[in-house]
C-alpha cells in the first residue's frame, strides 16, 4: 500500500507537471465535500458465523478537499483530487435475525468500528465554453485510487466477534467520473460544485485471535465538493 | 506562491499519513506455530458463540421435541430456563498422532456464564470426549453451521453439563477439524489419552484469557460416549499413571472391552453401523501400529478396497459414503450370522450377505485366533492392547448404556467391564433399560439407583416408544436411532447428575 500512495503521488505530479508550457495556468481548490460511500456488503462468511447472517452499512463523512488542477488548453485540463482522509462510522446490518442467538441480532444497527479512507483521484476534465465565461460546466473522467487504513473495531464488535478484531480492506483501483461548473470570481479566485464517483471494490478481512471472516464490499461513492479556487 | 506552498505541503502530510496509516488486519493474539503437547496454538482463543441462560433454553425450546427432550433432563421442566448460560471458544492445542509424532488438535472449551450461584468462578472441569465420528470436520465448537456433524452432541453436553455449572473441555480429536494429522488413531489409548490430557492443559492455559474468565475448583471428571466412553477409560488410566487427581468418571455406551467385542463381531454378531467401526477401526492401527495389512485389500473385498483408507474419517457422511458404494450399508461379512441372543438375531443376519465388506479370509484369520488367550493375529493383538477390561478403578465411576444397544453391544462392553469390576466400591452401573441383572455376574455389580434414575428410565423408554410411533411402518426405527440419538441425552444427563455429587 505504501508503494502505491508513493507511485500514485508521482504518476499524477508528473502528470500535472509534463505539461508545463510557460503559459500554462495552474489552479488550487480548496473546499468542503461530503462523501457517500453508497458501500453495498455481501454477507459477511467465515468460520462460527451462520452463513448470510450479517454484513456492515459504512456512513457519510464530511471532509476537507483540496486539489491541483494544471491547464492544457482554453477546454482541458488535469486535476489531482484531494481531500483529508475521512472517517467512515461502521454499523452492523443483521440480515437474519432469526438465526442468531437474540443477544447477539439485538445488535443490528450499533457502531462495530471505523475506518479511515484515502482517495487520491486524477481527473482529465473538459470545460464547456470559451476561456472567457463566467460559468463554466464540465465533465471528467479519471482514475480513482482507494485505500482504508485504520480499521478499528469498537468494544461491542470485539464481543460480538468473539475477541479482539484487527480488520483491514484491501486496496481498490477503478474509474472515475465527476461533473460540476466552476464560476469565476473577481481576479484569479473562482467557486466551483462537483459531483463525482468511482468504481471502488474492497474486501474487509475481520481477524478475531486468528480466525478471518471476509466480507466482499462495492462501493458506490457519492461525493458533494464546493471549492474556492486560485488560479496563477 | 505560498498559498501553493502550502497547498502542497498538506497534500504531502495528507500522502505521508496515508503511508504510514496502520493497516492492522493481524492477528490480536499470540499465536505458536509449533506448539509443545498441550501448548495452545492461539491465545486467547476465539468464542464462537455466547448463549445466555434464557435464549440458549428459548433456542431448545424452538427446536421441538430433540430440544425439550434436553430442558427436560436439565431442569426437570420442557420449558424450563437453564441455570446457566454458555461462552463456547474453540481451542487449538499441540499433542501427538499415534506413532508419538507432533501434530496439533482442537476441542471446544465450554464455561457457564451469568449471575447464577453455580455459573461463575471457580468451577469443576468435565473432560467430555465425544463418539464416533465419519467426517473430519466434526466440531464440537462450532454451533453457528447446524450441519455440523458435531451439532447434537455439542447442544447435548452444552446443555447437561455447561448449562449446569461445569467448565466442559471437549476435543474434537485429533484427525478431525483443523488437525493437520491425516488419518485418526480410533481406539488408540495411548493417544487419545493423550489428546485429551493435553486438550485439558490448554483448556487450564486459556481459561484466564476468555472474554468470561472463569477458573478451576480443582475437580476434574471425565465422561464420552461410545467411542469416547473408551477415550474416558483410557483417559483415567493415563492419568492415575502420572498421578493426575480424578474426582469421578463416567463412561457412556463405552466401547469399554475392545477385545472381547471385536471377538464379538468377528464370530458374527454384526452390529448396526458395522460398516462404519470396522474401517475406522482397521483405518486408526494401520495408520499407528502398521501391523495390520499390506494393503487394503487384505481385508476388504475388492469393491471396496481402493477408497476406503481415505473415508474413515473423510469428507462425506455415512449415508454418502454408501451411496457412492464406498462402503455398503450392513453386509460386514458374505455369511456366518450369530443367531443368539434370539432378540438380536434379525440384525446380526442383515450384516452378513453378497457386497460384504469384509473378505473371508481376513475374517478367517481372526476367528482362529479367538481361542488364544495372548493373541497373535495383528488385529486381535491390537485390540487387547487397548482394552479397558482390566483397568483399575479407584475413583467413583458410573457405567451408563441401554441393554439393547445393537451397536455397542451392553453385554460386552459395559456389562462386561462392571461384572470385571464387580465388588469395586467405587463402580456402579445403570442400564436405561433396567433389565439387570443380565447375566449370574451382575448380581453383584452395584446399580445406580435412586428417583433420578428411575425419572431417566421412564423417560428413556417413553422416548423410545415416541420414536417407533412417528414412524410406525419402520421395525428398525428404534434400532437405528437407539446407540447415537435416543441413549445419549439420558446417559450424558445421568452423567451430569452424578458428578453434581461430588
Amino acid at each position: 500500500m505504501k508503494n502505491n500512495f508513493f507511485s500514485l503521488s508521482t504518476i499524477a505530479t508528473g502528470a500535472l507537471l509534463a505539461t508545463g508550457a510557460a503559459s500554462a495556468q495552474y489552479t488550487v481548490q480548496l473546499g468542503f465535500a461530503n462523501v457517500d460511500l453508497g458501500a453495498s456488503a455481501n454477507a459477511t462468511s467465515g468460520p462460527f458465523l451462520p452463513a448470510n447472517t450479517t454484513s456492515l452499512n459504512m456512513r457519510a463523512q464530511q471532509t476537507l478537499f483540496f486539489s491541483f488542477a494544471r491547464e492544457i488548453n482554453d477546454n482541458w485540463d488535469v486535476q489531482l483530487s484531494l481531500g483529508y482522509p475521512p472517517t467512515h462510522d461502521v454499523t452492523l446490518k443483521v440480515l437474519m435475525p432469526g438465526n442468531l442467538p437474540p443477544s447477539a441480532a439485538s445488535k443490528d444497527g450499533q457502531l462495530i468500528g471505523t475506518v479511515r479512507q484515502i482517495a487520491p483521484t486524477l481527473f482529465a476534465n473538459y470545460k464547456f465554453g470559451e476561456a472567457s465565461d463566467k460559468l463554466r460546466p464540465f465533465v471528467g473522467i479519471g482514475i480513482n485510487y482507494t485505500a482504508f487504513d485504520q480499521a478499528n473495531s469498537t468494544a461491542l464488535f470485539n464481543q460480538f466477534s468473539g475477541g479482539t478484531t484487527n480488520n483491514k480492506l484491501s486496496d481498490s483501483w477503478g474509474l472515475a467520473a465527476q461533473l460540476g461548473a466552476v464560476y469565476k470570481l473577481d481576479g484569479p479566485w473562482s467557486v466551483s460544485g462537483t459531483w463525482s464517483s468511482a468504481d471502488v471494490k474492497s474486501t474487509l478481512t475481520n481477524n478475531t485471535y486468528g480466525v478471518e471472516r471476509k466480507t466482499d464490499i462495492q462501493f458506490n461513492p457519492s461525493v458533494f465538493i464546493l471549492a474556492v479556487g486560485y488560479s496563477f | 506562491m505560498k498559498f501553493v506552498k502550502s497547498t502542497w505541503t498538506a497534500v504531502g502530510a495528507s500522502l505521508l499519513l496515508a503511508a504510514c496509516g496502520g493497516g492492522g488486519g493481524g492477528n490480536a493474539g499470540t499465536e505458536t506455530a509449533n506448539p509443545a503437547r498441550g501448548q495452545l496454538v492461539q491465545s486467547p482463543p476465539i468464542r464462537t458463540v455466547s448463549l445466555g441462560a434464557a435464549e440458549f433454553s428459548g433456542q431448545l425450546q424452538a427446536a421441538g421435541a430433540s430440544g425439550q427432550l434436553l430442558l427436560q433432563l436439565a431442569t426437570g421442566s420442557a420449558t424450563g430456563t437453564l441455570p446457566c448460560g454458555v461462552d463456547v471458544q474453540h481451542i487449538k492445542y499441540g499433542t501427538v498422532g499415534g506413532k508419538g509424532e507432533a501434530t496439533q488438535a482442537s476441542a471446544a472449551l465450554m464455561v457457564p456464564t451469568g449471575p447464577g450461584a453455580n455459573c461463575s468462578g471457580a468451577r469443576p472441569i468435565v473432560l467430555h470426549a465425544h463418539g464416533t465420528a465419519v467426517e473430519r470436520r466434526y466440531n464440537m465448537a462450532d454451533f453457528a453451521d447446524t450441519t455440523n456433524p458435531a451439532h447434537s452432541e455439542q447442544t447435548l453436553v452444552a446443555s447437561q453439563l455447561a448449562a449446569k455449572g461445569f467448565i466442559v473441555v471437549a476435543p474434537n480429536y485429533a484427525g478431525y477439524d483443523s488437525s493437520p494429522l491425516p488419518y485418526h488413531p480410533f481406539l488408540v489409548a495411548d493417544q487419545q489419552s493423550k489428546d485429551m490430557i493435553d486438550a485439558l492443559t490448554a483448556a487450564r492455559a486459556a481459561l484466564p484469557t476468555l472474554i468470561a474468565p472463569v477458573s478451576d475448583n480443582g475437580k476434574l471428571f471425565i465422561t464420552g460416549i461410545s467411542e469416547g466412553g473408551f477415550v474416558a477409560m483410557a483417559t483415567l488410566k493415563a492419568m492415575r499413571a502420572l498421578n493426575m487427581t480424578v474426582t469421578a468418571t463416567a463412561p457412556l455406551e463405552p466401547v469399554s472391552a475392545a477385545l472381547n467385542y471385536g471377538d464379538y463381531i468377528m464370530s458374527g454378531h454384526v452390529p448396526v453401523a458395522s460398516t462404519l467401526l470396522l474401517p475406522m477401526l482397521l483405518n486408526g492401527y494401520q495408520k499407528t501400529y502398521a501391523t495390520l495389512y499390506r494393503t487394503p485389500a487384505d481385508y476388504y473385498t475388492s469393491t471396496y478396497s481402493a477408497g476406503i483408507e481415505a473415508a474413515f474419517p473423510g469428507t462425506y457422511t455415512f449415508d454418502t459414503l454408501v451411496s457412492s458404494n464406498t462402503v455398503p450399508l450392513a453386509a460386514l461379512f458374505s455369511g456366518g450370522a450369530a443367531t443368539t441372543p434370539a432378540a438380536f438375531a434379525p440384525l446380526f443376519a442383515g450384516g452378513v450377505g453378497a457386497g460384504n465388506l469384509i473378505t473371508d479370509s481376513a475374517r478367517n484369520a481372526y476367528l482362529a485366533d479367538i481361542a488364544n488367550a495372548t493373541p497373535t493375529h495383528p488385529l486381535r493383538a491390537a485390540l487387547k492392547a487397548n482394552d479397558m477390561l482390566s483397568l483399575g478403578v479407584d475413583k467413583p465411576m458410573l457405567l451408563c448404556g441401554g441393554a439393547q444397544d445393537p451397536t455397542v453391544f451392553f453385554s460386552v462392553n459395559a456389562e462386561a467391564s462392571a461384572i470385571a469390576l464387580a465388588g469395586n466400591p467405587y463402580v456402579s452401573i445403570l442400564d436405561l433399560e433396567n433389565s439387570y441383572p443380565l447375566t449370574s455376574g451382575m448380581a453383584t455389580v452395584t446399580k445406580a439407583t435412586g428417583a433420578a434414575i428411575t425419572a431417566l428410565q421412564a423417560g428413556f423408554q417413553q422416548t423410545k416408544a415416541a420414536t417407533q410411533a412417528a414412524a410406525p411402518s419402520d421395525p428398525l426405527a428404534v434400532v437405528v436411532a437407539y446407540h447415537g440419538k435416543l441413549a445419549p441425552p439420558f446417559c450424558v444427563a445421568a452423567a451430569s447428575g452424578y458428578f453434581a455429587n461430588f
